[in-house]
């Protein structure tokens, strides 16, 4: 479904991103894993088109779409939830998340789409009258998400959807996300907690100063996933 | 904890607290760094690396808790009293003027050494400050050229790639001669010729100018080289202490770092 190949991305003098060959199939959940600064955002907004790569292919469904323009890329059906969350704050839980389904115009797809993720978050609904910037973390997490789906994607990108959430809102998250994956969601996911990570995806790569230095099923990694991955991250 | 290199306790901090409305940054942070010892202060992000350094300098006041240098108290002294003791440190985000040329920006950090004089010695140019201003000149040239930047001296800082800022940042720190010198994410948007030059740099710093430093990065193969001893700090706790090697393979360190299932 997602072909990158030779991805380079430099910000200023800098290689964030070097040599980056990454393959996503459709229904697979593939993580990016790697420490800090290790160019794992990066390469997922080289991707949604949030930053322009210097060289490179990005193949999706046969047609490249290297350097187009985010919208476009979101068209094309690609979404990305951020690390930032990128919320409306001022903005109601409902308001954020039918803007997700601002290209669809299809009233009746909109409130299908809407009850399904108030069945998964039965919270958003609850809550689905307050502004966002009034939730807590975990709640805004759910509605970044919630906000991706309504945009009904084809591969979903998530940037460390569990970074500073407590232990109840990441098995949330977590659950969430299983749920999709058996719905079979294709997803890329960038988190820095990999057992986490692993236990959801079929495929990881790590990156490690901005290169992949290893890759492979996740069902072919030793039960101590922390001793194999260490010489990785530090 | 390891039983690591010691070299005395030139700088350290006992016990330290810092309190953010209802989140504890630092929790009893007790950390002890030799003359001329390279110290690593590493951890995941929000940590509590900054707040630390903001502790030890002077812009963050501890809850509880103190810092000691040289044997003396240092807790609650400002900023520049804290520099004036020759504790010099960097930021994260490059705290350099960008209007100003490289020789200028390294010039500022001039300031700590100069004797002090009326602003008519200045404005009339008298010879006391022409002599003073032509020394201090020679000076910033030689720390502009130990840092690799001679080429570019004379340009504004604003036109240098991130990378070359953070030598500029380095040179200023350098030119005011510190005993102890903080570096906050140096290798940081550096390329890994400027991170083998700005390690020979900091090794040669602390081996033959006898200064001590604290360096905070997520560039852990740079970290790795230049210090002999890395305190990792997880939630504001110091998590374990001891050389690289150590470091790497401590199960509580990898927790932080990789995670937990």
């Amino acid at each position: 479904m997602l072909s990158v190949k030779n991805l380079d991305v430099v910000y200023d003098k800098t290689r964030a991103v070097k040599d980056v060959s990454l393959r996503v199939n459709r229904g697979q959940v593939v993580a990016l894993l790697g420490s800090n600064g290790a160019g794992k955002t990066t390469t997922i907004r080289a991707i949604s088109g949030f930053v322009t790569p210097r060289a490179g292919e990005v193949i999706y469904r046969d047609q490249s779409i290297f350097g187009k323009k985010s919208h476009e890329i979101v068209k094309a059906g690609i979404i990305q939830v951020s690390q930032e969350r990128d919320l409306f704050v001022e903005l109601s839980v409902l308001e954020n998340l039918r803007l997700g389904a601002l290209l669809q115009k299809d009233k009746g797809k909109i409130t299908e789409k809407l009850e399904e993720i108030y069945e998964n978050f039965p919270r958003l609904k609850e809550r689905r009258r307050q502004k966002a910037g009034s939730l807590s973390g975990g709640e805004q997490q759910m509605v970044a998400i919630g906000r991706a789906l309504m945009g009904n994607p084809n591969l979903l990108l998530l940037d460390e959807p569990t970074i500073g959430l407590s232990p109840i809102f990441v098995k949330h998250i977590m659950g969430l996300l299983r749920k999709l994956k058996e719905g079979g969601m294709t997803m890329l996911l960038v988190e820095q907690n990999a057992p986490v990570a692993v236990s959801l995806a079929h495929y990881f790569y790590v990156l490690r100063n901005g290169e992949i230095v290893t890759e492979g099923d996740t069902s072919s990694l030793p039960s101590n996933i922390n001793e194999f991955l260490a010489k990785y991250y530090i | 904890m390891c039983e690591s290199k010691r070299k005395g306790d030139y700088f350290h901090s006992e016990g330290v607290v810092v309190n953010f409305g209802g989140l504890r940054a630092l929790n009893n942070v007790s950390l002890s760094v030799g003359e001329n010892e390279i110290r690593g202060l590493i951890g995941p992000n929000g940590a509590g690396k900054s707040t630390f350094f903001n502790v030890a300098t002077g812009y963050v006041k501890a809850s509880s808790g103190g810092t000691f240098f040289e044997g003396e108290n240092i807790s609650g002294l400002k900023p520049h009293e804290v520099a004036k003791r020759g504790i010099i440190r960097t930021f994260q985000k490059r705290g350099i003027l960008p209007g100003l040329t490289v020789l200028e920006n390294v010039l500022i950090g001039y300031h700590r050494l100069l004797p002090e004089m009326k602003l008519w010695h200045i404005g009339l140019r008298l010879k006391r400050f022409k002599t003073l201003e032509k020394k201090a000149i020679v000076e910033a040239l030689e720390v502009i050229e130990s840092v690799g930047l001679r080429d570019v001296s004379d340009q504004l800082a604003r036109d240098l790639s991130f990378g070359q800022q953070t030598l500029v940042e380095i040179g200023r720190a350098l030119i005011s001669r510190p005993k102890l010198l903080l570096l906050d994410e140096p290798a940081a948007g550096l390329s890994s010729s400027e991170r083998e030059h700005v390690s020979r740099l900091l090794k040669r710093l602390a081996h033959s100018h006898g200064v001590s430093l604290i360096i905070s990065d997520h560039v852990m193969d740079f970290v790795m080289d230049v210090c002999e001893n890395l305190s990792v700090l997880n939630f504001g706790e110091i998590l374990a202490e001891g050389p690289a090697d150590y470091i790497r393979q401590h199960p509580r360190v990898l927790e932080a770092y990789i995670g937990t299932g």
